[in-house]
């Protein structure tokens, strides 16, 4: 298709001269909206998937009591939580490790041992494994007076605003779809207009509508693919950059991992989707069009 | 093959350029067209070519009803009608090659019988060394040539010439009539509008006359009212 000759000199419009660089700016926006959106999508499982695993008991210190106390009363939560159904483990936070949490507050040195901090287990859970949170806390305050924690509100919260964040990206990118068409479509009337004189040649000569639109739709698909192609290995060299700049952090692993691949996918798919729009758009311009002339 | 009854075209509020036109033309006739400048020869021959519908009346080509034809019916009907534009109407960006394989290019012929038929027809009208030429290097004649080349590659059964010679000398003129005649002696229909008039009286085909909106024919000795004028 893209080597048929073309009986319409549409490459001399100069409407139509600047469409490949039109059409890669917008693809370049949408190839990075995509690549955001794809790169959220990904941070949202994972953080989902990350948290749904975990669970915190909280036992607080209780009025007056001693430390022996609040170990007795943390050694029969431990005892309970691992009773429990699909508790993979639970390990109580050592000391040491919550004096480094908490030394830019209180500074090196300090005896937390002698403050009236909660003390926390951290519970893994077994895979695919649900744990009625309220039948567990139920129990504990009745015993030890612990808490469970799931995090649920607070990665409700995080997955909430990402998949906003996703949206708007997709929005984006449908904005630009958009924009693209409305181009394309505007483009290819100019063209129309442009070339009367020969289209109604064509059709005095026996040509059908469909002909006629194989020119535009061939020139509109040449474009496309030029500018969308330019358009993607911009974007993809901009992502590249992005994560190489990104590197040390651990946010920064997008393309090292399963989704990495599907983004790179989306991004290869980019050009060949755009470019097909675009031909449409133009088809069915000319189409329209044509079926109102003579 | 044409037949006009009681056709009337006006274009937009303004009067009408061709009044109760009634005519039936035979397939394998050659007729020309004569008449004043704006007396609606080309109009007449832009209805003939379905370039455009009449205001009123009734077209049949080739036994179809023009008003009733589906759009999509409406090119096969075209491809057998070959024309020859006034003004040559060439793609100024093609050869003459191209332009003369045009109709094929539409028609979806193979490249080997485009290669085969345009450089055969091209050679016949004499621009075997031009295929390559664009028209804004041909001369007013050889454009011409080129013009109805592109017209006659379909084989139509119908013809229709708007003034083909009026940029020729009339010698070449009288080459092109021939070459007329010949396509005519293969069975098909031509209608040639021109102004000239010694060419109309040495080749001797009945003659269609418009003057005043109106279609006479040779009885009505219209022609030397219809070109008094200009002469």
């Amino acid at each position: 298709m893209l080597a048929r000759r073309l009986d319409l000199p549409l490459n001399r419009d100069p409407s139509t001269r600047f469409m490949p660089w039109m059409i890669g700016f917008l693809v370049y926006i949408a190839a990075l909206a995509l690549w955001g959106s794809l790169t959220l999508s990904d941070f949202a499982n994972q953080w989902a998937a990350g948290l749904s695993g975990t669970m915190t008991i909280e036992v607080p210190v209780q009025g007056d009591e001693d430390t022996s106390d609040l170990q007795n009363r943390l050694e029969e939560t431990l005892s309970i939580v691992r009773a429990t159904p699909g508790v993979e483990s639970a390990l109580a936070l050592p000391l040491i490790e919550m004096q480094a949490l908490l030394e830019p507050w209180l500074g090196s040195g300090a005896d937390i041992g002698a403050l009236p901090l909660p003390r926390l287990i951290d519970v893994q859970l077994k895979s695919g494994a649900e744990i009625d949170i309220d039948a567990l806390n139920r129990k504990l305050e009745s015993t030890t007076g612990a808490r469970a924690d799931d995090h649920g509100l607070w990665r409700d919260r995080v997955i909430g605003y990402l998949r906003s964040l996703q949206v708007v990206a997709l929005g984006i990118v449908i904005i630009v779809t958009g924009a693209a068409v409305i181009m394309m479509v505007f483009a290819t009337r100019g063209a129309l207009f442009a070339h009367r004189d020969t289209i109604e040649l064509l059709h005095l000569i026996g040509a059908q509508d469909g002909y006629i639109a194989r020119q535009f739709q061939t020139h509109a698909l040449r474009h496309a693919l030029i500018g969308a192609g330019i358009g993607t290995v911009m974007a993809m060299i901009t992502v590249f950059g992005l994560g190489q700049a990104a590197a040390g952090l651990d946010v920064a692993n997008s393309g090292q991992d399963g989704g990495g691949y599907l983004r790179w996918l989306a991004m290869a798919v980019l050009p060949l989707a755009a470019s097909l729009i675009s031909m449409v758009a133009a088809r069915r311009t000319v189409m329209s069009a044509l079926a109102s002339m003579a | 093959m044409i037949r006009f009854e009681n056709v009337g075209m006006r274009y937009g509020a303004g009067p009408e350029v061709l009044s109760d036109i009634t005519f039936d033309l035979k397939e394998g006739s050659f007729n020309f067209l004569v008449g004043a400048s704006g007396a609606g020869k080309s109009t007449l021959l832009r209805l003939m070519y379905l370039a455009t519908r009449p205001s009123r009346g009734l077209i049949s080509i080739m036994d179809r009803d023009v008003a009733t034809i589906p759009r999509k019916e409406l090119p096969a009907v075209r491809r057998r009608i070959g024309v020859v534009f006034q003004e040559f109407r060439l793609l100024e960006h093609m050869s003459a090659f191209d332009n003369v394989a045009l109709p094929l290019r539409v028609n979806g012929a193979s490249e080997s019988v485009i290669k085969k038929h345009v450089g055969e027809l091209l050679a016949w009208v004499g621009l075997a060394d031009h295929m390559d030429a664009l028209p804004a290097t041909l001369s007013g004649g050889q454009k011409q040539r080129v013009a109805i080349a592109r017209a006659v590659i379909g084989r139509p059964s119908l013809l229709l010439a708007d003034e083909p010679t009026g940029n020729v000398d009339d010698a070449i003129a009288v080459r092109l009539l021939y070459l007329f005649e010949e396509l005519n002696r293969m069975g098909t229909a031509v209608v040639i509008a021109t102004h000239n008039k010694s060419l109309v009286e040495r080749f001797k085909h009945p003659v269609l006359h418009l003057r005043d909106s109106h279609l006479t024919t040779d009885d009505d000795d219209a022609w030397g009212a219809g070109l008094r004028g200009q002469q």
